[in-house]
């Protein structure tokens, strides 16, 4: 009598939308980030024009004027040619920084996870207050024991991050110790560096990775927000956000000084936060199933 | 003639290409109790889901599921709600996870009455204190006002029941409902659900892998294999003249301890000569919680509380107890993972107090665990898992030599070495386990439930891959377990433990057959059989 029905899950169709979209994430935030490394790479062997070469017969050109495709600054710098060189600076920064708070934050969660007990509260109270500690600050006092520079810049943003790193790992990790496996690599003798090292770090490594893309994001943020305050990356090295400072005096005259090197932070920030999404959804389990 | 409360027909349910449920087909009358049953992936949850019209995303259900002659698939989620909680409830496998933490117990059970009803919170909450009381919770004034984790597994699920007949409903779907608990708390349980739906005429499904507990409550049953039912009828004619193989097999793989309480099944009596290899004396392990206040003195958990225990070399000694019981802090001492508060634990000769003698115990002693799945690591291919203990104790010899014969030990195919975890069974991955506990050619073989998580029929081949291996190897084996059927067939020797200390202890012939301890007694008469016998024995608490 009744004719056969179907009961489609719950709006199936939107699910499967939603997954598209985050898989358009991570293609997106690939492309922009692969964009920003080949600039980078091309700017070592050619950038259009001299990025520090100063010319005073043409300064502040537009767009497009005499074969600038971006003008050029006060200086008659051609500001395309800065801005590609600065893609070296930014991700120079971000993966040296990224590096430093990886290798020492790793070790330092995984201890604290592998130790509980005293020695855990030792090291992550440590951290914390490191954490507490606002960047800049750290920066400030890098730069006073160091000398201004981007090595110092690096440094002090690795150094922030490490805290940040050691709590996802000692939070991932905790899980990991938990389970049968590593008590089962006790029980045939193993110890806990190559428990951590062999059994849990790959257990992680999806969490992790999503962070430190994340991380690296912030770190282009960070480097240029210190090299506006002028104790990042000094000149003649271009750097974008040194780029925003020397427009800062221009910006009633030729505010495109400004906008064009904000873009490019904004776009690689953007490109490593979508590609950070991006891998988050392709390891998160949840939304495997969906998929298949 | 009246139309049947459900009538299913043609259910089929699909996740893309994957036939989850194959057109099944089955009518309930009001009143009845079904009971569905079949191993892991037989579809089971998805039937009973279907109905309830709680499928997960990406599931595709089609065919017919008329409730009261009333069309239910292809209803739209508002329609459905009107019956959920309503005319149809469900209960779950996990009471912790299916009661919400921070919701009071009363005010939860309050909730379906709430949503369904005109009446006052007030109202329904004094309702739900009747609904604990009736579902034999003491003191239920007080229990309403409690949080789901202040309250015992047992009472949570008994919550759960309340929570399920708030209504009335005219059908109640149980998932597992007593899987995830102790024994003697599964029989009360049992009990009470199974009271509790005769008094108030509402029909039952119980979902389980469990052949006992379906026998002990369901008066029809229906078996599936692959999401397609093999065989249905009434429950003792299913078990007692199954028609199908299928069935036959899921029959004859109950454990003879848990088929009937009048049959005690003859045990042969071992001849082990006495020599021991583990010496336990008076072991005590405490755990300190966390004050609760500056004051007070932190709390202490006695895990083990004066346990002395000699396994002797060649036999099989059962450890059996309930949760709490202290059996897997004793395994983990024994393997040197844990250390004793007090008392003395010599292995093979070897007395477990420094660190060194902790390390050569792991060329002796050897652990299997309970879930397959957690106990071998995922980011490791299979070769590795196995050939770790000997890199890791530094055995000589060709690894991947000994890795191979022991994975022909356990009967897994030579290729499974390049293999991952995860492309393995359940029952597979723990001949995975148990190949790697026998690398390091050890004496003694611990093994904390591991058969716990497997499907019966699995269980049975594992228990007597576990004997031959005994054999095969001249193993020791410590069996650690809480269901009684399993130690019974594969000891020699019993110990019951319960809150930490030895009850009692002896053959297992005649731990089994001639109990002395009550609690021992109460243990035995509170398993499921498949004749139905336990709960018209009169154990309902």
């Amino acid at each position: 009598m009744s004719q056969p029905a179907v009961s489609d899950g719950t709006n199936i169709k939107g699910r499967r939308r939603r997954a598209r979209w985050k898989r358009l994430n991570f293609f997106v935030g690939l492309a922009i980030v692969l964009t920003v490394a080949g600039t980078a790479i091309v700017s070592f062997f050619w950038t259009p024009f001299d990025p520090t070469q100063i010319d005073a017969t043409s300064p502040l050109l537009g767009v497009m004027e005499d074969g600038h495709i971006l003008g050029t600054d006060q200086f008659g710098r051609d500001l395309f040619s800065q801005i590609m060189v600065g893609a070296q600076t930014a991700l120079f920064v971000g993966i040296l920084a990224v590096a430093i708070a990886v290798a020492v934050g790793i070790p330092i969660g995984a201890f604290a996870a592998a130790k509980r007990g005293l020695a855990e509260d030792a090291v992550m109270r440590t951290s914390d207050v490191i954490y507490a500690f606002p960047p800049v600050l750290l920066a400030i006092l890098l730069v006073a024991a160091l000398g201004a520079g981007t090595g110092s810049a690096m440094i002090a943003i690795g150094i922030a991050y490490v805290p940040i790193i050691a709590r996802v790992t000692r939070g991932a990790a905790l899980t990991v110790f938990q389970l049968d496996f590593v008590t089962a690599a006790r029980s045939y003798g193993r110890g806990d560096v190559f428990i951590a090292v062999r059994h849990v770090l790959p257990n992680i490594a999806s969490v992790l990775i999503v962070q430190v893309t994340v991380l690296f994001a912030l770190a282009i943020l960070a480097e240029a927000a210190l090299s506006f305050l002028g104790i990042g990356t000094q000149p003649p090295t271009p750097s974008w956000g040194r780029s925003l400072r020397d427009a800062q005096t221009f910006l009633q005259v030729s505010p495109r000084l400004a906008i064009w090197p904000g873009l490019a932070i904004a776009f690689t920030v953007l490109g490593f936060n979508l590609l950070g999404d991006g891998i988050r959804d392709a390891l998160d389990p949840r939304l495997e199933a969906s998929r298949s | 003639m009246t139309t049947p409360l459900i009538e299913v027909e043609g259910l089929t349910v699909t996740a893309g290409l994957n036939v989850l449920v194959d057109d099944v087909a089955f009518t309930l009358e009001s009143g009845s109790r079904t009971g569905i049953i079949g191993e892991s992936g037989s579809g089971k949850t998805m039937t009973a889901l279907a109905i309830m019209g709680l499928l997960p995303d990406g599931l595709t259900a089609t065919g017919s599921v008329r409730l009261r002659g009333e069309e239910l698939l292809g209803q739209d989620d508002k329609e459905l709600v009107t019956q959920r909680g309503n005319s149809m409830s469900m209960i779950f496998q996990e009471p912790l996870a299916a009661l919400n933490p921070v919701m009071r117990i009363g005010r939860q059970i309050a909730e379906p009455l709430l949503i369904h009803r005109e009446i006052s919170r007030a109202e329904a909450f004094l309702i739900a204190i009747n609904l604990l009381e009736s579902v034999g919770i003491d003191d239920p004034e007080r229990r309403a006002k409690a949080f789901p984790h202040e309250l015992s597994g047992g009472q949570r699920q008994r919550a759960l029941i309340a929570m399920a007949l708030a209504n009335g409903p005219a059908l109640v779907i149980a998932d597992e409902p007593t899987t995830a608990l102790d024994v003697t708390v599964q029989a009360q349980v049992l009990g009470v659900l199974r009271d509790q739906v005769v008094a108030r005429d509402t029909a039952l499904i119980l979902i389980t892998h469990d052949l006992p507990v379906v026998a002990s409550v369901a008066d029809s049953v229906i078996v599936l294999r692959d999401g397609a039912i093999v065989e249905s009828g009434p429950t003792q004619e299913v078990f007692q003249t199954p028609s199908d193989l299928y069935t036959r097999q899921l029959v004859d793989a109950v454990p003879p301890l848990s088929r009937s309480v009048t049959v005690i099944p003859k045990h042969v009596e071992p001849q082990i000569d006495g020599e021991p290899i583990v010496e336990m004396t008076d072991i005590r392990r405490t755990y300190r919680l966390r004050k609760r206040n500056l004051a007070d003195p932190a709390p202490l958990i006695h895990a083990l509380d004066g346990v002395t225990i000699d396994v002797l070399r060649g036999e099989t000694l059962g450890i059996v107890g309930e949760s709490g019981s202290g059996k897997t802090t004793l395994a983990r001492i024994i393997m040197g993972l844990d250390t004793p508060t007090s008392g003395v634990v010599v292995v093979d000769g070897i007395p477990l107090d420094s660190k060194q003698n902790l390390r050569r115990v792991r060329d002796v002693a050897q652990m299997v665990f309970q879930d397959p799945m957690g106990s071998l690591d995922p980011r490791m291919l299979v070769e590795d898992v196995v050939a770790e203990p000997l890199r890791s104790l530094r055995v000589g010899g060709d690894h991947r030599k000994r890795v191979a014969e022991l994975l022909d030990a356990v009967s897994l195919p030579s290729d499974a070495v390049h293999r991952y975890p995860h492309e393995f069974s359940g029952g597979q991955r723990q001949r995975i386990a148990i190949a790697r506990a026998l690398a390091p050619g050890p004496r003694l073989l611990i093994a904390d439930e591991p058969v716990s998580a497997l499907d019966m029929s699995v269980q049975t081949v594992t228990l007597d891959l576990l004997d031959e291996l005994k054999q095969e190897f001249s193993l020791t084996m410590v069996f650690i377990s809480h269901d009684l059927s399993v130690i019974h067939e594969i000891s020699d020797r019993v110990v019951v433990l319960e809150k930490g200390r030895v009850v009692e202890s002896g053959s297992a012939g005649s731990v089994f057959s001639q109990p002395k301890e009550q609690y021992t007694k109460d243990l035995l008469a509170a398993i499921p059989r498949l004749d139905g016998s336990f709960l018209d024995k009169g154990f309902v608490a």
